[in-house]
């Protein structure tokens, strides 16, 4: 109890902190007027010059210190606009964009110059904007992710950062724990273009090494795991990628009344299939041999299992547009067979998650369905039998290659901790878990208009003909129509009609390009608290229960979204239960990303 | 006795936002890239400039280096209208196929360093005020 507790302290301080540091920034900006119309002739002189951006280097880096002191001119403010502007794309190169954050971008640089009447000085701050779209991972772009404009000068960002790319997180569960975690990911191969401040080379070659995992702080539990992946990058008509790795994973988690201890070995590939058909947008596919060894036992020591396992794996996602939202669909399938001759088993579970803002502008209604449902076969052992619970894993925001892991464990009912919904049991003292399961999951999250701040300002671009445009529109105009005049001419030079050659581009820009930029400059928030609605229904079955009740758990809590993190804090009450289920259960989870 | 006033208006001095915006990325060939840019420049006495900005980036040893940055300054009025277009709606179709065919073969030749001579220098002008009224 004291260790949940502090789990829970901990959780609330950390939102608070976040809160703070939110409205800071959401209000910081709001304070200087910028002036326009101060002339050479006025006679003002430059005390402050201030870029903009994350990593930023001195203005002597920039070459930028000679104007601190110097007479202002209009002129001053284009001659820095442009020198951060080449430093911006010299230490951009496409390769890093491409490879390490697989991204294509935008540039856009402003600048606010205040002035002290009094002192007769001004200050002067260049702001240079970078859109970055994913090109791999449409969700990326879709979903309300954390995610910020303020440009990137790698060069000097701190090596270790930008060598291993860290994630870091934090979770709680009533049965896991406080477990904070993190993540981090390398390219091998550019290793050393990285640590020796060189742009990345243009390989099409990636040898990423990654490892993470969370570790409970309360309690005993544990997930820890290392791999290594070979992937190519084919950019050949549908394949997109194709990889073989390895992988090697130890916890020790909660099942049921007991734990289950899992040491494992993961050999495969894999293949990334840009389909672009449609709504259809990219499919991977991934096949294992894994062998394992699984130590199971029921806290009450009335029970244990232990066995060594093979199994072959097969694994595939597919991501897509629905409704002008972000869906996923996975399919996790496991053939095993356990070295001890206890008979061989099957899994099978699939899931199906969809994600749309709904709403004009930034102030959307955010909406989620998730469904699930798992089967099994065989002689299936008690450790890898059903249970529900809440889940550290968020499908929809996760990364392919990383969702098709693990089978889950279960269906989804946040109300209850861990892998802690079994199904009814017509007698108490033999408890199991499932062997088949269904559930649904809606997450509700409601805009409040003065707690969010939107990602692209609302700045108007004043130009010399007298006409305005809004800087939305302009970088959602400026990247939708060069981008489809690139593809059409690239079609031409491909040996297509300019009629066929339009048509073709015109298909891609609107499918792929356009939702995507409309999101991003029109609904995504730099900074947002939510209010959340949670609604999950979970139904068990085994072939030892009969008249299993479905569960239900409903509960609210907080959204917020700021910069680079992302948290969400609720209670979840089941209001459909069976006796001994718990009367509900708090969740948090903190995720930071991004961070260059 | 009547008082008349004579109320001078305040004279507005005019204004000027600068700004840069990338509008475009290109392979025109296996090896070389381009970035276009357009910039609104202000003078001294907030005189208002166009200015497209045209850099050509070669791979040398797997890693793409600028080598060549040319600047363009708009000259008249119609200039003026069309890199304004430019910055609020991106480059056409037309637009693109002259900057990735004529002003790119234009600008290649300088990858080497050499000074541009001035027919270089008016070829390559000639070709991106063509890109720019297509």
């Amino acid at each position: 109890m004291e260790n949940r507790r502090s789990g829970l302290h901990a959780a609330v301080r950390i939102f608070l902190l976040l809160i703070s540091i939110g409205w800071l920034s959401g209000n910081s900006s709001a304070q200087t007027t910028c002036r326009d119309d101060i002339l050479a002739s006025d006679g003002f002189s430059i005390r402050s010059l201030e870029v903009k951006g994350r990593w930023v280097p001195s203005l002597k880096e920039l070459g930028l210190d000679q104007f601190i002191g110097a007479k202002f001119s209009p002129q001053v403010v284009s001659t820095a606009q442009s020198k951060v502007s080449e430093l911006i794309l010299n230490e951009e190169s496409r390769a890093l964009e491409t490879n390490l954050i697989g991204a294509i971008s935008g540039l856009h640089i402003t600048s606010c110059v205040s002035a002290d009447e009094a002192l007769k000085v001004v200050d002067i701050t260049i702001r240079p904007r970078y859109i970055r779209l994913d090109i791999r991972r449409l969700g990326n772009n879709t979903l309300p992710i954390p995610r910020t404009l303020a440009a990137t000068f790698y060069k000097h960002v701190p090596k270790p950062l930008l060598t291993l790319n860290p994630l870091g997180t934090a979770e709680y569960d009533r049965k896991y724990g406080f477990s904070p975690g993190g993540r981090i990911t390398t390219d091998l191969l550019q290793l050393n273009n990285i640590l020796s401040g060189k742009n990345l080379s243009e390989s099409k070659h990636r040898l990423d090494f990654q490892a993470g995992g969370k570790k409970s702080l309360g309690e005993k539990f544990y997930d820890i795991d290392a791999s290594l992946r070979f992937s190519r990058d084919t950019s050949v008509q549908l394949m997109e990628e194709f990889s073989v790795g390895a992988e090697y994973l130890t916890k020790l988690t909660p099942r049921g009344e007991g734990d289950v201890r899992e040491n494992l070995v993961r050999i495969g590939g894999g293949a990334e299939i840009r389909i672009g058909v449609g709504s259809l947008e990219t499919l991977n596919l991934k096949a294992n041999y894994r062998h394992s060894r699984i130590d199971f036992n029921r806290s009450d020591g009335s029970f244990g299992e232990q066995h060594s396992e093979n199994a072959v794996e097969a694994r595939a996602s597919l991501d897509g547009k629905l409704a002008n939202g972000f869906a996923r669909f996975a399919v996790w399938i496991d053939a095993v067979s356990p070295s001890e001759n206890i008979g061989s088993y099957g899994r099978a579970v699939a899931k199906l998650g969809f994600h749309k803002e709904f709403g004009k502008g930034h102030q959307t209604v955010g909406v989620e369905v998730l469904l699930g449902a798992g089967s099994s076969w065989g002689r299936v052992p008690e450790y890898v039998r059903y249970f529900g619970g809440n889940s550290g894993s968020t499908f929809l925001y996760e990364d392919p290659r990383s969702l098709l892991t693990d089978i889950p464990d279960g269906p989804l009912i946040r109300s209850f901790g861990k892998a802690q919904l079994k199904p009814q049991a017509t007698d108490v003292t033999s408890i199991r878990g499932g062997t088949s399961f269904f559930s649904s999951s809606v997450n509700l999250t409601i805009p409040l208009p003065k707690l969010s701040r939107p990602l692209v300002p609302d700045i108007i671009v004043d130009l010399p003909s007298g006409a305005q445009i809004p800087l939305r529109r302009q970088l959602v105009n400026v990247t939708n129509n060069t981008a489809l005049s690139t593809l059409a001419v690239q079609f031409e030079k491909q040996g297509l009609s300019p009629e066929e050659a339009e048509e073709r581009a015109r298909k891609i820009v609107d499918n792929e390009i356009r939702p995507v930029m409309n999101f991003v400059a029109n609904k995504a928030n730099l900074f947002s608290l939510k209010p959340m609605v949670m609604l999950d229904a979970a139904s068990l079955r085994s072939p030892e229960t009969r008249g299993e009740r479905t569960r239900i758990g409903l509960g609210g809590g907080l959204q917020l979204t700021i910069v680079v993190a992302k948290f969400e804090i609720g209670y979840m009450s089941t209001i459909r239960k069976i006796s001994g289920d718990p009367k509900g259960n708090f969740i948090f989870r903190l995720a930071f990303m991004n961070l260059f | 006795m009547s008082i008349t006033n004579v109320i001078t208006p305040a004279t507005k001095k005019k204004g000027c936002k600068p700004f840069l915006l990338k509008v475009m990325v290109f392979t025109p060939e296996s090896g070389y890239k381009f970035d276009i840019h357009v910039q609104l420049i202000c003078g001294d006495e907030n005189e208002k400039t166009w200015k497209i900005i045209f850099n050509l980036h070669k791979k040398i040893d797997d890693e793409f280096v600028h080598l060549v940055g040319i600047e363009f300054q708009t000259g008249n009025a119609e200039e003026d209208a069309a890199v304004e277009k430019i910055s609020t709606d991106g480059i056409s179709i037309a637009q693109n196929r002259i900057f990735g065919s004529d002003v790119y073969e234009s600008v290649k030749p300088l990858e080497d360093g050499h000074e541009p001579s001035d027919a270089e220098l008016q070829v390559i002008d000639g070709n991106i005020r063509s890109a720019v009224l297509a």
